[in-house]
């Protein structure tokens, strides 16, 4: 039997929460073992603004989850996202000392410290360091430069930063169930450790998660990320502006769009309007195809735009994305929107499918699933790649495992 | 709170010019001066020195001087170091009149051949004398030039350590590292001559620019002690977002610096930061924290910043450490057995008699006589005619010098001010001796003879070299020279002190009064003197220590009151400025501690060093009032007025309103426009 291990990957989106229960196996795949999902209240562009009603919504996702794998969760990786969540791309340099000629582990401790040195706001704190390349007295792009010969040793990382209160307010949240948090993950970097397979990485490629209420990027080139970031707009900005613009309720608006929304004009079915029924306090209205198509793709163009300013503003550029833009998270089921993306950025973009995966796959293909599913991916990388633990700390880690991700029965 | 100047310009005009020449010796230094005379070096002469006619003409230098014209019928040396320094020799005149009244001097050399390693540590050795501050900047061969080069170029080097009071080295075979091997050879040594170039010009800027947090010739001199002179040098320049950290970056990765030592060896650093006017606290905070990393933690940390119009948006890091290799406390043990610093020594033999004979009785005198120091109070500093003040002045230095690190004679003496971090000795009777004028009246041929000795001692004992051999035979003739001349700067100093204080509206004569306090002995000790070898030698001594010397008396002047504790002495220091003056005037005009003044120099600030400290929070106290009023800006108004209290029944029934799904968070405003108001709306309008 392949080694496994038992990972939950938690968001908490705008719209919905979700909570997958995974099996990761030492050979990549991943085996889905429940999948626990409630809609979301109390979250605002990705972030808590109602403590009570997200942990009403989080206990009840939890809940299902939990009775779907029969694994009792203790520990989950979280994926975080919310505009104040920022990138930038630094390098470190360290010149070796004269006495030592071969890089050790210490000198890329050393230099990641170095990289790390980018003046961030002082209430903000580092979510990851990611490096990208290693250079080796200028030589290019080493993947490991431990025990090479050299006088000198370069890293670009790439560092996500975001306000450290609401990164802690989550895991405050979180701690009350109490559910521990192993690592805090920016969204769409877990997505893209599924969305993205090796080849696209290292073509080039755009990843754009779409969510309730925001829309995050990660972009990466020659394997390794260039840019990330989030925009605090998403699925609830057209819902508000239908609302808006319309003038429906909120609830009327969202169903609006979920089931008639395009951001094609000619996509649309063949009558020109759409008649919303009254109830007891809405009197019905018909909807113009064309006005309701208007708004989405308004927003919808706006928010791609967004995205590609901030990647050329960020040094990056679009030229090199070679495999294409990869849409996920729920708004990219949005109607025409791959058409509306292929516009703006003028490379050739798809909805995400999947990388392997077992257990009850079909039902969580779809996109909405991606940053969960990819959280697990993302645990199974993180882990593989800690150093070797003492005995005492194997024998601790097997007792975790016990009393936290074990299946309670089978 | 303290008001001080922070237009440059204006603390410009108060301060004493700081008269700085760079010097190039031979071939490599020729080099250097003119990339800096390329660069551009506002405020310094540059001068080039080489035997070689046809090297000298082609250089850019604004001064240039052919060494041993006679000797070498201008050749160059032929890489013997021997007759490079006796071609120094031969012009010794001309040298000397260069370096007269600089007070700083910046030596740039490249050691192996034969006028460089030759005459540098003959022109070091008498910038040394004629009172300069001297950086030397020394080339090391490659090591493919052969051991005999390297031999030369390190017995060079040690002959320069005992003469400069900062050495940095460049290591040729490190020039590889500035750029990449495929580049041009003729980059990479114009790259290592402007690193060189940068160095001098950072150093001069250092101590001569009036900074938020100033950093001083004191501080200066404290960043570079250490028994072999060596220094570490990084400097670094940066634009941009980033620019703090990218700076601070370049200054460690200098060649100049080699951050391991640093790191392990490095007891006191010397870190500037200057800017443009858009320096924030916040770059400097996250510069010094990066520093601190960089440390060891119990050094200490030197910290200055400045801001600089000229810098617009860049910013500006210098590093400057030496290395210490001996451990403090095995000094204090060793310390009886130094030696005592040579020109105590020469002193001390003028009077031996009195001195000898009398120590108890002088402790006897002290306990009997109060102790305030003689200057001020007394009519003794006007009316010294007689060679007692000198003796007054200099005896403070023994007892002072057994605390201190067994170094070099020579640097001990030359560095008094490392009296500044112990506490003097209680009794320092011999301030107060009233010694027979029988006994300090030498008759002149004792006091050459004492001269020669000291010399032959000096030069036999501790300079085996054959290049400064002959120089002891010149010397007392030369040494009568800058005696004359030195008296400008001394003058040019107090008037400066005199143009500081009276920046409040002050009458006319206390300021006078305050400079007869500050420094009392020199001048009044060595003008009336009529024996010519000895006032030249006194002279010398004051000049030697020119920016400690106030220091001295100063710190007298403060322990006679109460003795002070070290960490008490900024208060005391207050005390004694006004102490002589109340009836005169109600207070002293504060001086900004900030303003660059050479001669009046602070105590060293005891920065708390380490790891995590923060840099001193106190400096910045006076940047806060516009800091403040830059907060009181009326703050801009709302994107949109905050939205009322949500209606209690089902959301779902709720009107839609702009903006109200996003009613508890920040709006999203990208490029100023507020992206929650929908976007079909926006394009509309």
């Amino acid at each position: 039997m392949a080694k496994s291990n038992i990972f939950v990957g938690l968001e908490i989106g705008t719209h919905k929460i979700c909570v997958v229960v995974g099996d990761a196996k030492a050979d990549g795949s991943i085996k889905i073992l429940g999948v626990g999902q409630a809609p979301s209240r109390g979250v605002r562009k990705g972030e808590i603004v109602d403590f009570e009603t997200a942990q009403t919504c989080l206990q009840e996702a939890l809940v299902r989850a939990e009775d779907r794998s029969d694994v009792m969760v203790r520990k989950v990786w979280l994926a975080i996202t919310g505009p104040h969540l920022e990138s930038v791309n630094n390098r470190g340099v360290l010149r070796i000392p004269d006495d030592q000629s071969e890089i050790t582990e210490d000198d890329i401790e050393e230099v990641k410290e170095q990289a790390s040195n980018v003046a961030i706001p002082p209430d903000n704190i580092f979510l990851h360091r990611i490096i990208r390349h290693y250079w080796v007295d200028g030589q290019e792009k080493v993947q490991n430069p431990v025990g090479m010969l050299g006088r000198k040793l370069e890293a670009d990382y790439h560092i996500v930063h975001g306000i450290r209160n609401r990164v802690q307010n989550t895991i405050r949240c979180l701690r009350e169930f109490p559910l521990e948090v192993e690592d805090v993950v920016f969204g769409p970097i877990a997505a893209a450790q599924v969305v993205l397979n090796r080849e696209a990485r290292s073509q080039g490629a755009l990843l754009m998660d779409i969510g309730g209420g925001t829309t995050d990027y990660v972009l990466y080139e020659d394997g390794a990320i260039a840019a990330s970031g989030s925009i605090g707009v998403g699925g609830d900005h057209i819902t508000n502006d239908l609302a808006v613009v319309l003038k429906i309720p909120h609830s009327r608006a969202e169903r609006l769009k979920v089931e008639h929304g395009s951001v094609l004009p000619a996509a649309g079915g063949s009558e020109d309007y759409i008649r919303l029924e009254g109830d007891a306090t809405f009197d019905g209205v018909n909807v113009d195809r064309e006005v309701l198509n208007g708004v989405i793709a308004a927003r919808m163009e706006e928010v791609f735009n967004l995205v590609r300013k901030r990647i050329l503003a960020s040094g990056a550029s679009l030229d090199r994305v070679a495999a294409g833009i990869f849409l996920c998270g729920g708004t990219s089921l949005l109607r025409g929107l791959d058409q509306l993306a292929e516009e703006v950025f003028a490379v050739p973009v798809r909805r995400s499918s999947f990388t392997p995966m077992t257990g009850l796959t079909s039902n969580f293909e779809s996109p909405q699933y991606a940053t969960p599913i990819g959280l697990i991916r993302y645990a199974q990388r993180v882990e593989s790649e800690r150093p070797a633990r003492t005995l005492f700390g194997r024998m601790k880690a097997v007792m975790d495992n016990v009393l936290s991700g074990t299946r309670l029965f089978s | 709170m303290i008001q001080f100047n922070l237009d440059p310009a204006d603390s410009n005009a108060a301060t004493p010019p700081l008269s700085v020449s760079v010097i190039g010796i031979g071939g490599s230094g020729t080099n250097v001066i003119d990339k800096i005379a390329l660069e551009g070096m506002s405020g310094a002469d540059l001068v080039s020195l080489n035997c070689d006619v046809r090297a000298l003409n082609t250089s850019m230098a604004g001064t240039k001087v052919q060494l041993g014209k006679s000797l070498t019928q201008g050749l160059g040396c032929g890489g013997d170091p021997e007759l490079g320094a006796e071609a120094a020799m031969a012009s010794q005149e001309d040298i000397r009149q260069l370096l007269a009244g600089r007070s700083m001097v910046f030596l740039c050399v490249g050691l192996g051949g034969g006028t460089g390693s030759g005459a540098a540590p003959v022109i070091a050795r008498m910038a040394r004398e004629a009172g300069a501050f001297v950086i030397v900047f020394a080339t090391l061969p490659f090591a493919f030039e052969g051991r005999r080069r390297s031999t030369q170029a390190s017995l060079a080097l040690q002959n320069l350590r005992k003469y400069a009071n900062a050495l940095i080295t460049f290591e040729n075979d490190r020039m590889g590292e500035l750029v990449v091997p495929k580049k041009g050879v003729q980059e990479a040594f114009e790259l290592a001559d402007k690193i060189i170039g940068q160095s001098v010009r950072a150093v001069t800027s250092l101590v001569s620019q009036p900074g938020l947090i100033h950093i001083g010739m004191d501080d200066l001199v404290t960043a570079l002690r250490n028994n072999d002179s060596r220094c570490l040098f990084g400097y670094g320049l940066a634009k941009g977002e980033n620019r703090a950290v990218e700076a601070l970056g370049q200054a460690l990765k200098s060649p100049l610096l080699d951050r391991g030592q640093m790191q392990s060896g490095a007891r006191n650093v010397l870190v500037h930061i200057c800017g443009g006017s858009t320096l924030t606290l916040f770059e400097i905070e996250t510069l010094m924290r990066e520093l601190g990393k960089q440390v060891n933690e119990d050094a200490q940390i030197l910290f200055g910043a400045a801001v600089d119009p000229r810098l617009k948006e860049s910013l500006s890091v210098t590093i400057l450490t030496s290395l210490a290799k001996v451990a403090p406390v095995v000094e204090v043990a060793a310390a009886p057995e130094v030696i005592e610093p040579p020109v105590v020594e020469v002193i001390v033999a003028v009077d031996s008699p009195a001195l000898a004979e009398t120590p108890v009785e002088a402790s006897a005198v002290a306990g009997a006589v109060p102790p305030p120091t003689e200057p001020a109070p007394t009519p003794t500093a006007p009316a010294a005619p007689e060679p007692q003040p000198p003796t007054v002045v200099a005896p403070v230095a023994p007892p002072v010098t057994k605390l201190v690190a067994p170094v070099d004679a020579l640097d001990a003496d030359l560095f008094p001010e490392t009296v500044l971090l112990s506490p003097p000795e209680p009794e320092s009777p011999p301030l107060l001796i009233d010694i027979p004028p029988a006994a300090p009246v030498p008759a002149p041929v004792s006091v050459s003879m004492a001269l020669e000795e000291f010399f032959e001692q000096k030069v036999v004992r501790e300079v085996p070299s054959s290049a400064d051999v002959p120089m002891s035979h010149e010397l007392p003739v030369a040494l009568a020279e800058p005696a004359a001349i030195e008296e400008e700067p001394e003058e040019a100093f107090e008037e400066s002190i005199v143009e500081i204080h009276t920046e409040a509206p002050v009458t006319e004569p206390i300021p006078e009064r305050l400079i007869r306090l500050e420094r009392p002995a020199v001048p009044a000790a060595v003008v009336p003197d009529p024996v010519a070898p000895a006032p030249s030698r006194n002279e010398m001594a004051a000049a030697a220590r020119r920016f400690v010397l106030s220091d001295i008396i100063k710190r007298e002047a403060k322990h006679a009151p109460a003795p002070a504790l070290p960490a008490m002495e900024y208060e005391a220091e207050e005390e004694i400025e006004m102490a002589p003056a109340p009836p005169v005037r109600p207070a002293p005009a504060p001086v900004s501690r900030r303003a660059p003044d050479y001669d009046h120099v602070a105590p060293i600030r005891p920065i708390p060093a380490g790891r995590n400290t923060p840099p001193p929070a106190t400096p910045f106290t006076a940047a806060k009032p516009a800091a403040a009023a830059a907060a009181a800006a009326p703050a801009p108004a709302p994107l949109r007025p905050v939205p009322t209290q949500q209606q209690t029944f089902d959301e779902r029934l709720q009107p839609a309103t702009n903006g109200g799904r996003f009613d508890r968070v920040k709006p999203t405003v990208e490029e100023g426009e507020d992206l929650d108001v929908p976007t079909f709306l926006r394009r509309k309008r």
